[in-house]
């Protein structure tokens, strides 16, 4: 029931927030802006030069019905009169991405990383720069722990406001029994764009997109969203012997459902014995999985995870039982 | 007030990793561990036994602590905004403050007496790292001889208990049952110190 219901609202195309639309511009231009609604803004950059140019820009409109219900959906409106809004682009990439890859886009998304908060550079360095005034005031001891208490104090005051970076967060999807790879982009306020259908929770959140001169995407800005980029991607060369990438861990579920680490696996190198330790894959990557086939999961060197479906396991662990 | 070498390595050594961490973004020295209790085994370290006597005891410790409160406080700033829960940092801040404090107190006060500064030497080396040496032999003996409940009793030793705070998650794990039995050992120590000074007075 649950899945019937995550398939029609995937037909519905309820999350994506990246739509393409046409627009002409009459140049000379320096930039122009579209405007959603609650939705958001497009802001195209320019210059444009003197002349008629035809663009196709994306928009970060909700369109509750998909790229089927895009004809009835109110078209955005341009700020500036020299820009024209022609109309929805007959290529919507959220399309394909759906026809192509729709188990893919059910499957749960990668969580948001923060990195840990770091003191700031004038903080460390002043530290550092008043320990030769401390080692000169050795002989007033009491002045030098005046000091030193009361520069304690407004580093603790100031590292302790110190905030938590967002850290984009990458996971490549790859369903090995069609050969399908999805490849899913996690931030929080921020997200530079290259793919084809964005995803913003909390859901009605304003988004604003700044678009490079040659209609390309180059960021969607968002103050307190978690952004969702998914594109496709290659399902590369991947087996029981062979990955596109090194892991720097990897866990594996056999057709029968028993999850066991394998520690690090090198490019190029065969998949590693069970291990007893290890511990147990990260939850997000191990729910709603297919039942009955193989799976391999890990965490790629240098960042992102790898999720592989239909993955199939070396003969002779098949033989054991795994 | 002398600064001694080790005072100023501690303080260079609490902090090198906030300090790198801030100056080069992609490197990541922390991960998880808790720097202000880094600094802490440091500052134990300097309560090794002395030779030359100090006129007021507690009075240049606590110098020699305050003197360190720079790096402390950025380290304990940044533990904070990791997440670290503010009542437990101050709670586990203070006490191994408090620990270090008492004995460095106790390591200068035992240079004016030679009696007591062998006494000291001895309680020194086998609660402070004499303690922390068996703890870490243990934990190279088969898996599971190392760990549990019997490992908090090495927290005994000021090393160890700081050094156990400073591991990702340890500051969390830490009991107060660790800091009495630290403070015990303090009180034991400073005992048995106080009598080989009243026995070379005499």
């Amino acid at each position: 029931m649950s899945a019937w219901l995550a398939l029609t609202l995937l037909a519905l195309g309820d999350g994506n927030r990246l739509w393409w639309l046409e627009v002409e511009a009459r140049g000379p231009l320096p930039e122009f802006t579209l405007d959603c609604g609650a939705d958001g803004t497009t802001r195209v950059r320019g210059p444009f030069l003197a002349g008629e140019r035809r663009l196709v820009v994306p928009v970060p409109v909700r369109a509750p019905l998909g790229a089927q219900g895009l004809a009835a959906q109110v078209l955005p409106r341009a700020l500036e009169p020299e820009v024209r809004v022609v109309g929805w682009s007959a290529e919507q990439p959220d399309a394909a991405l759906e026809r192509e890859a729709r188990t893919l886009l059910l499957r749960a998304r990668p969580p948001l990383a923060e990195a840990p908060a770091r003191a700031g550079r004038a903080e460390a360095l002043l530290a550092l720069c008043v320990l030769p005034l401390l080692v000169r005031l050795r002989r007033r001891p009491a002045l030098a722990s005046a000091l030193g208490l009361a520069l304690g104090a407004l580093l603790l005051w100031r590292a302790a406001g110190v905030r938590a970076l967002p850290r984009a967060v990458e996971l490549l999807d790859v369903d090995l029994a069609s050969g399908r790879a999805l490849l899913v982009r996690a931030a929080r306020d921020e997200l530079a764009l290259a793919g084809e259908r964005l995803e913003a929770r909390p859901d009605g959140l304003a988004l604003n997109f700044e678009v490079s001169p040659d209609g390309g995407l180059a960021a969607v800005r968002a103050p307190g969203a978690e952004l969702h980029g998914l594109s496709r991607a290659a399902a590369g060369e991947l087996g029981p012997s062979s990955i596109e990438a090194s892991l720097e861990a990897a866990w594996v579920r056999s057709p029968r459902g028993e999850w066991s680490a394998r520690g690090p696996w090198p490019r190029g190198t065969p998949l590693p014995p069970a291990r007893a330790e290890g511990g147990a894959p990260p939850g997000w990557l191990t729910g709603a999985l297919p039942p009955g086939v193989g799976i391999l999961v890990g965490r790629k060197v240098g960042g992102g995870w790898l999720r592989a479906t239909a993955f199939e396991l070396p003969h002779e662990e098949s033989q054991n039982g795994y | 007030m002398k600064v001694r070498p080790g005072l100023v390595a501690a303080y260079l050594l609490g902090l090198a990793p906030p300090l790198c961490e801030a100056l080069w973004p992609a490197l990541e020295l922390v991960q998880g561990r808790h720097a202000p209790f880094v600094l802490l085994v440091a500052t134990f370290a300097l309560a090794y036994p002395r030779s030359e006597p100090v006129e007021r005891p507690a009075q240049s410790a606590l110098y020699e602590l305050l003197w360190l409160a720079p790096p402390l406080g950025l380290a304990l700033g940044l533990d904070l905004a990791r997440g670290l829960a503010p009542l437990r940092a101050t709670f586990m801040t203070l006490g191994l403050a408090a620990l270090c404090l008492g004995w460095s107190a106790l390591a200068a006060a035992a240079a004016r007496v030679p009696a007591a500064r062998a006494r000291y030497r001895d309680l020194w080396l086998l609660l402070g790292p004499g303690l922390a040496a068996l703890a870490l032999a243990l934990s190279w003996v088969p898996r599971g001889a190392g760990d549990g409940r019997g490992a908090r009793l090495f927290s005994a030793s000021p090393l160890v208990l700081a050094q156990r705070a400073a591991l990702p998650g340890g500051a969390e794990a830490c009991t107060a049952f660790e800091f009495v039995l630290a403070f015990l050992v303090l009180a034991l120590a400073a005992l048995g110190t106080r009598r080989a000074l009243r026995g070379g007075a005499a």
